[in-house]
């Protein structure tokens, strides 16, 4: 099944050979110094060179197995985009984005009960679940001292 | 006074009700911060600092050593309930304690973990007790050269870790590396790979990471998964506590670990997650059924736990002895001991000695404290895996990030929260291990610091790095670790095509 489409393990060696790439160009306009006196872009250089080669051998390697017709090393076999985890990673962002607005308590209570309905549970479970997540971890937090934004409650 | 004459003094300062109360405390906190991920015990202690103006010197220092040692303690939890590592060094522990709570032995692996800790914290204060000042020079003949050894070693000793490709793991650790090299310059302080984004000046935040690529991603892909009623484990209260053989099984890891622990407790640097690294290698090795190693593994939760514990034991004694805090909490330990008018140095035991011998006594009562404040409540804690996944992860998840954000109380830090639980999950489904890549976020920037250091040092003699006898000892055994898993994997694949 592999043979048709490009499997992720590729996918994601290729981006992080492509990062690396980034990364080594940048790290050309760090001062590399010499050895007597290692600049800011001594350890840039190296590491970005060395993370291409390693890279580079590893997709080699995949490409081969897969061209042979074996699996990658620990690679899941299939992968398909499923619904729910799009759903949170979505949620996460939304979250991020009211969190200063809206304040602490307020967004917590909204993103924990959209989770809460992603996962399936009754509206009044959700509201349960979210209420009270957003309040103990409110208190716990002010009881450690910790600074949290209250947004249109503060 | 001979050593046991002080030990007794000191256990008479510590017990009284007033330090037993303080010690208590310090402890039960240390705990609560340790299982929440992000706020640790180093936060906690420097929010507790004020509030120690007013304290005995003694009491002050107790307290503040209870949250030290009880919030290492509490960041297995987490590790163990939701692979979610409260602090870095419980990372090793979400590689067979979270296995073995998914197979329904979340009890056995935390008592284990309380064991362990207590286990090694006795060896802990024992050995500050009587090494004290003879290993703190030991550990001050450490230059740039011998750190820059051990940041090489550490990165070695991972490549095999966890068992996967050897490359793949390489690749990780300089990804972390990378990682690392973002924000200020540790020599000379200058920006590098901050792209005009002010909040990357601060560097890369090593805890985000964690709670992102072992947390969330965590909690990403157990969304995807279809959880039926029947998923959820019963376990009966007898079934809680770890089984005979698990015991037997755990003693040599744990003693094997508190030895570990310790004497890389006494080196500078990120001593506790070298420990609990060097202890799962070691187990790994040693161990009659290797194959189990991350699958579930009582000596993987034994022996890093065990580490991690005498490890933060470990980092007294330069700071009593010497007053060089190696460590963050060391820092403000001292601090601590700075505003009640005491310099810690070579001549602390002897000004002091009641202090001294009172803070050793107390660190030994808080061991008994935590595991009796803890032993009881393995049955809650192990009770919470039977909370079905779709209650559960809403509220998991809202820890995660509340967790990130107090760091620095950084809207970016979520973003890269986000970002990061991505990668992970992707990193997840190519085969590749998370682990390697906090190694090297850890450990790069050490590195670096060491290497450029050594080498102006040296002025650009790379040989000196061999020919001093610590550091060249270090890389020799790097080296040897190399060239051995290389040929073992080697060997490991020829056989295969044999077959």
């Amino acid at each position: 099944m592999a043979s048709r489409k490009i499997p992720i393990n590729i996918i994601f060696v290729i981006c992080v050979f492509v990062v690396s790439a980034f990364y080594t160009f940048n790290a050309f306009s760090l001062s590399f110094g010499s050895f007597k006196s290692p600049g800011p872009g001594f350890i840039p250089r190296i590491t970005g060179i060395l993370a291409m080669l390693f890279s580079a051998a590893i997709l080699i390697i995949d490409a081969r197995k897969l061209a042979a017709g074996e699996e990658g090393d620990g690679a899941e076999d299939s992968f398909a985009f499923p619904l729910r985890p799009i759903l949170f990673v979505v949620s996460f962002i939304l979250y991020v984005l009211i969190f200063e607005t809206l304040g602490y308590v307020v967004s917590t209570v909204i993103f924990a009960f959209i989770l809460s309905m992603i996962m399936r549970n009754k509206w009044w479970v959700s509201a349960i679940i979210s209420i009270s997540t957003g309040i103990a971890f409110f208190a716990i937090f002010s009881l450690l001292a910790v600074p949290l934004p209250l947004g249109i409650l503060g | 006074m001979d050593v046991f004459g002080n030990l007794i003094a000191g256990f008479a300062t510590a017990l009284s009700v007033n330090n037993l109360l303080y010690c208590f405390i310090g402890v039960l906190l240390g705990t609560v911060v340790g299982v929440l991920p992000g706020l640790g015990g180093v936060t906690t202690m420097v929010l507790l600092l004020p509030l120690t103006y007013s304290m005995d010197s003694a009491t002050a220092i107790i307290m503040l050593a209870g949250v030290y040692y009880g919030s290492m303690y509490g960041g297995s939890t987490t590790a163990i309930l939701m692979n979610m590592p409260g602090e870095s060094p419980a990372m090793v522990t979400t590689f067979d304690g979270y296995k073995l709570a998914k197979k329904g032995r979340a009890g056995a692996a935390l008592a284990i973990a309380a064991y362990g800790s207590f286990f090694a914290g006795t060896v802990g204060v024992i050995g500050i007790m009587l090494f004290s000042p003879v290993l703190a020079k030991a550990a001050l003949s450490f230059g740039p050269p011998e750190f820059f050894s051990i940041a090489v070693l550490g990165f070695i000793l991972l490549s095999n870790l966890t068992g996967k490709s050897f490359l793949r793991s390489m690749l990780m650790v300089l990804a972390g590396v990378m990682l690392g090299t973002i924000g200020i310059d540790p020599i000379e302080g200058y920006q590098r790979f901050i792209f005009g984004q002010v909040e990357l000046s601060r560097g890369i935040e090593m805890s985000v990471i964690t709670i992102a690529v072992f947390g969330l991603a965590e909690i990403l892909s157990n969304s995807a998964e279809r959880h039926s009623k029947a998923d959820i484990m019963k376990v009966s209260v007898k079934e809680m506590y770890p089984n005979k053989t698990e015991l037997k099984r755990s003693i040599l890891p744990m003693i094997r670990g508190s030895l570990i622990g310790f004497f890389i407790g006494l080196i500078p640097g990120p001593a506790a997650i070298m420990s609990t690294l060097a202890s799962y290698a070691v187990e790994k090795k040693v161990s009659k059924h290797p194959e189990e190693f991350g699958t579930g593994a009582i000596e993987g939760v034994a022996g890093p736990e065990s580490a991690n514990n005498a490890a933060s034991s470990g980092a007294f004694v330069p700071l009593l002895a010497l007053g060089l805090p190696f460590a963050p909490a060391a820092a403000i330990l001292l601090s601590g001991l700075t505003i009640q008018g005491i310099t810690p140095g070579p001549l602390f035991i002897s000004q002091h000695q009641g202090l001294f011998w009172a803070l050793i006594a107390s660190m030994y009562i808080g061991n008994v404290m935590l595991l009796i404040l803890n032993l009881p409540l393995v049955p809650v804690f192990a009770s919470l895996v039977k909370i079905p996944a779709r209650i559960l992860l809403p509220i998991v998840t809202v820890v995660a990030f509340c967790g990130a954000y107090s760091m620095n109380n950084s809207i970016f830090d979520l973003y890269l929260l986000i970002i990061f639980a991505v990668i992970g999950v992707v990193m997840k489904l190519a085969g590749y291990d998370p682990a390697p890549l906090i190694v090297g976020l850890v450990l790069g920037p050490e590195m670096e610091g060491a290497l450029r250091r050594g080498l102006v040092m040296s002025k650009g003699d790379f040989l000196s790095f061999f020919t001093r006898p610590i550091s060249g000892t270090i890389l020799a055994l790097a080296i040897l670790y190399l060239a051995y898993s290389v040929f073992s994997s080697l060997r490991g694949k020829r056989r295969n095509k044999e077959e």
